[in-house]
């Protein structure tokens, strides 16, 4: 076991680079690497303008305007049957509510008239 | 002069160059520059253009895209990794060594350490050191990169095993055989003839 360890020592010994040997670090590399850091760093963030100028030149995509139309006609026919119905007893059935609110107006018109009739005997 | 950086772990200096700060860049460039330098020299052969071509890029990798480290491994491990398959790469590319995926054949002969310590002793320091890099730069990739990951940037051989993603008995069994290789190269320094 002694042995080996000895072996490792030696061969690691001459496994080394004398300085002579040394391979040479071109600055330029080194450099370049650091500029490259340098655009990792994230910009401080825009004000209230630019965001604004930013928001109103968004790129829309056409899958998000093909959701947005979907989205829409969606919600077109979920609403419009009840809208349609409303038209329909306008125009063409007999509407209990109006038939209701006519009841009412002559039987106001009635009182009306038997409060005058009463006045006018006064 | 000692930087904020220099008390920082790898991991934690990844985490700062993904934020662009440059001094822990530098920090980390310090750390390890010189030793994969000299590890692409030697591994491509003393090819200094080739060898500062590979470790560019492989610093570009780090600065591009340092999200790509593993967290779970150390950096050491993913950085050797990474250099280990940068050589890999380069190897197929120009095929220097055409044999090195071969698989490695086990060898049962029994390493005669006692030979090689005498041979080593009995030789200048210079020639056995020639030897030594002659048999080194002529070995096949996966043994080369072995051997120099264990005996120039003093890895253990579970790092070894684990930069290079193979057992290590692979990794054992790689530096046996290239010290056999080196044996057979150093016959005429046996003091027993």
């Amino acid at each position: 076991m002694d042995k080996k360890h000895e072996l490792d020592d030696i061969l690691k010994k001459h496994m080394e680079f004398s300085d002579d040997e040394q391979p040479e670090l071109n600055p330029a590399i080194q450099n370049e690497l650091r500029k490259k850091v340098q655009l990792r760093k994230k910009q401080p963030k825009a004000g209230i303008i630019n965001n604004l100028l930013h928001w109103l030149t968004l790129d829309i995509k056409l899958y998000q305007a093909g959701l947005a139309m979907f989205l829409l006609v969606f919600i077109f026919f979920a609403v419009s049957p009840s809208g349609t119905r409303i038209q329909n007893i306008g125009s063409n059935a007999i509407n209990p509510d109006t038939t209701l609110a006519s009841k009412s107006n002559s039987f106001k018109q009635d009182r009306f008239l038997v409060k005058n009739f009463s006045v006018s005997i006064n | 002069m000692t930087s904020k950086y220099s008390i920082l772990t790898d991991g934690e200096l990844m985490h700062f160059i993904q934020q662009g700060e440059v001094s822990a860049f530098d920090e980390l460039y310090l750390r390890y520059s010189r030793p994969l330098l000299r590890y692409f020299t030697r591994m491509l052969n003393y090819d200094k253009e080739k060898a500062e071509d590979a470790f560019h890029d492989l610093f570009l990798k780090i600065v591009e895209k340092p999200e790509q480290f593993d967290k779970s491994k150390s950096f050491k491990t993913w950085i050797y990794s990474s250099a280990y398959n940068a050589s890999k790469n380069y190897y197929k590319h120009i095929e220097i060594v055409k044999d090195a995926l071969e698989e490695m054949k086990q060898t049962e002969d029994i390493l005669d350490e006692k030979f090689l310590l005498t041979a080593a002793a009995k030789m200048d320091a210079d020639s056995f050191k020639k030897s030594l890099a002659n048999v080194v730069d002529a070995l096949p990739l996966e043994k080369k990169t072995t051997f120099i990951l264990r005996y120039q940037e003093d890895r253990s051989i579970v790092e070894i095993a684990e930069i290079m993603e193979c057992t290590e008995g692979t990794v054992k069994s790689r530096i046996h055989y290239t010290l056999k290789t080196l044996s057979e190269k150093l016959t005429i320094y046996n003091p027993l003839i």
